[in-house]
């Protein structure tokens, strides 16, 4: 038997990666797969919970949602990368500290 | 397939050149592995381990028999297999990015788009076969077909199964990158397309998974709509006396076995036969025509399953 | 068999671990796409371990088949010369690398530690406490699926009327973002004789 515990500090360990990267990251790309990170361990975490809570007495809503999840990251995977491609196309980079159309900025390196 | 082509095929090695395939896997192995100079070395690797692993996976819920040699009864068979089938696409598309060559990047994208392209009309046949049977698993799939026929040939459901068993075939033979699907390895044109700069044991490797995808392809295509290991293409009575020959684990092993070679020397048929189709054709076929087809046909096929009375969706579901 | 289960779990954390830090630090984005590739597949492996097979097959067939062919493709599409993540400016003055790794390690512990200490202080069933069984019965397994499908049925008869909803609108709004007229001159030779109208050659 793995100890649910296992399953909820690993998957707090990914988020917390997840949101590293998503604060950290210069490259959108690299943001939407951080994000991707998150969403799964947040997956990871529904699916131990079922188990903690669930399965002895035949209650599936933790895969349930885990399904919603997917399906809502699947779509906005789908959103994100088409902005990411129209913004390449006007500004010919992708790097989020360089896209600014408001007022003139200093770019901190 | 030689002989179809009206050429002499190679017959020097062995006795009718029955040697001639060992005799290559060897001089494959132990050929130079080179590697192109801006290649990823990480996504070279890759590529080969993801293709080579996932074709060998897929075994794992076939059965040979009733309940006997089965690596592992999933409760999801059919969805384990496709789900592991999925993962083929992206590992041709990093090998073809990983080379570091422009052949192999344009294969590798006509590669993906193809494989995307007929894995829906291939999930919706699964899925007609699916809702009849009422589970995943590939042996309740068969185990229905002993009692109802062949799903190709069933009456009942007004030839669905037909119409569902072809699209499934065509949609098989797209998804392995056979001829007439073999854009990405368009021999004249792309030169082996994303496979073009793998060398020695990856270029074994590669054609093994090949030639894996063909059985687990045939295989498939067996158990979904040919009844796997059934003999006998009508509905028998579980009290007849063919009951006890059709359930004899010999008999049933021979019988797959019979319909793995009819299937395999189909594919060897039509690869000798057959021209290749343009790229967009394929996809054209793929989007325009399979798509609408088999999702209709599933649609009658479950309303006629449900008129017929074989499945009722409102039924309460024992919890213990 | 249990232990064999905890080597697996243990494994695969590691493996998990490792390629989300080779998504940060590797140099260009189709690198950092199949990192997360690999990563993806350890996730499904490990809703494997926890008895839910058809979660398995989802996420494989989902995201390791769909999504990855997704990132890849625009990947591809938005490539440029990218360099190592730096200090940002979003932790203002101080900059640096010593400075994101203690700030990661200080969310990272806070993480694993809120999880812990609220279930240890919870009375949960452990009896009814399943994850990585390892003798559960075959028909167990086939139970738990059948009962997905039947809480998606009736319980939850919304999710997938609401999913494909989604999935359609993602669909129409990211073509209609991607697409654009081009001009006659941009095309090339072939493409210009296949789409000239008769106006355009006047």
């Amino acid at each position: 038997m793995i100890d649910a515990t296992w399953y909820l500090g690993l998957s707090g360990f990914l988020f917390a990666g997840g949101l590293f990267g998503v604060l950290t990251q210069k490259n959108a790309m690299r943001i939407l797969i951080s994000v991707e990170i998150m969403l799964n361990s947040a997956n990871l975490a529904m699916v131990a919970f079922n188990g903690m809570f669930g399965l002895g007495i035949g209650n599936l809503d933790g895969w349930i949602f885990a399904l919603i999840v997917i399906g809502v990251a699947a779509a906005e995977a789908a959103i994100g990368l088409a902005i990411f491609l129209s913004v390449y196309r006007n500004f010919g980079e992708i790097t989020v500290s360089n896209i600014f159309t408001l007022k003139e900025q200093e770019v901190a390196n | 397939m030689a002989r179809m082509q009206g050429r002499r095929g190679p017959v020097y090695v062995g006795k009718w050149g029955v040697l001639q395939i060992p005799a290559d896997l060897i001089k494959l192995l132990l050929k130079e592995d080179t590697r192109p100079i801006g290649a990823d070395r990480v996504g070279f690797f890759l590529a080969i381990l993801l293709t080579a692993v996932t074709s060998i996976l897929a075994f794992a819920p076939l059965p040979w028999g009733t309940n006997q040699l089965v690596p592992g009864n999933f409760s999801i068979g059919i969805l384990y297999i496709f789900a592991v089938f999925s993962i083929f696409p992206p590992a041709m598309m990093i090998g073809g990015w990983a080379s570091n060559s422009k052949y192999s990047l344009i294969g590798g994208f006509r590669s993906a788009g193809q494989l995307v392209a007929y894995e829906i009309p291939m999930f919706f046949s699964i899925l007609g076969v699916v809702v009849v049977t009422g589970s995943f698993s590939l042996i309740s799939i068969t185990e229905y077909q002993y009692a109802n026929g062949w799903n190709l040939i069933q009456h009942e459901t007004a030839f669905m199964g037909l119409v569902l068993g072809f699209i499934f075939f065509i949609s098989s033979v797209a998804e392995t990158e056979r001829v007439p699907f073999d854009i990405p390895e368009a021999e004249a044109e792309l030169v082996m397309g994303p496979r073009t700069e793998f060398a020695s044991w990856r270029y074994a490797l590669l054609m093994m998974t090949e030639y894996l995808h063909l059985f687990i392809n045939s295989l498939l295509f067996i158990y979904l709509f040919l009844g796997g290991y059934n003999p006998i293409p009508w509905a028998i009575d579980e009290s007849s006396a063919l009951w006890n020959f059709a359930t004899h684990p010999f008999v049933q092993f021979l019988t797959l076995t019979i319909k793995v070679y009819l299937l395999v020397v189909i594919a060897g048929w039509m690869r000798a036969a057959l021209a290749r189709l343009r790229i967009d054709q394929l996809l054209n076929l793929g989007w325009k025509y399979f798509l609408p087809v088999s999702l209709f046909a599933l649609m009658i096929l479950l309303g006629l399953t449900i008129m017929n009375g074989e499945i009722n969706p409102n039924e309460a579901l024992p919890l213990e | 068999m249990s232990v064999f289960l905890q080597f697996i779990f243990i494994t695969v954390a590691i493996f998990l671990i490792i390629t989300m830090y080779m998504t940060w630090t590797v140099e260009k984005t189709m690198q950092a796409s199949y990192w997360l590739i690999l990563f993806l597949v350890g996730i499904s492996i490990l809703f494997l371990i926890a008895n839910s097979e058809i979660m398995f097959a989802f996420q494989l067939s989902i995201y390791g088949g769909g999504i990855s062919v997704l990132l890849l493709f625009a990947a591809l599409l938005a490539q440029h010369d990218d360099y190592l993540f730096v200090g940002d400016s979003i932790f203002g003055k101080i900059q640096g690398l010593r400075t994101q790794i203690s700030v990661f390690l200080i969310l990272a512990i806070n993480l694993i530690l809120l999880p812990i200490l609220a279930i240890t202080n919870t009375n949960y069933n452990t009896e009814n406490s399943v994850l990585g069984d390892s003798e559960r019965t075959v028909s167990e397994a086939f139970l738990d699926t059948a009962r997905f499908s039947h809480q998606l049925w009736t319980e939850y008869s919304v999710v997938i009327p609401f999913l494909s909803l989604l999935l359609l609108t993602a669909l129409l709004g990211s073509i209609k973002l991607v697409i654009r007229e081009w001009e006659l001159e941009e095309l090339s030779d072939i493409m210009k004789m296949r789409y000239e109208t008769k106006e355009d050659a006047k």
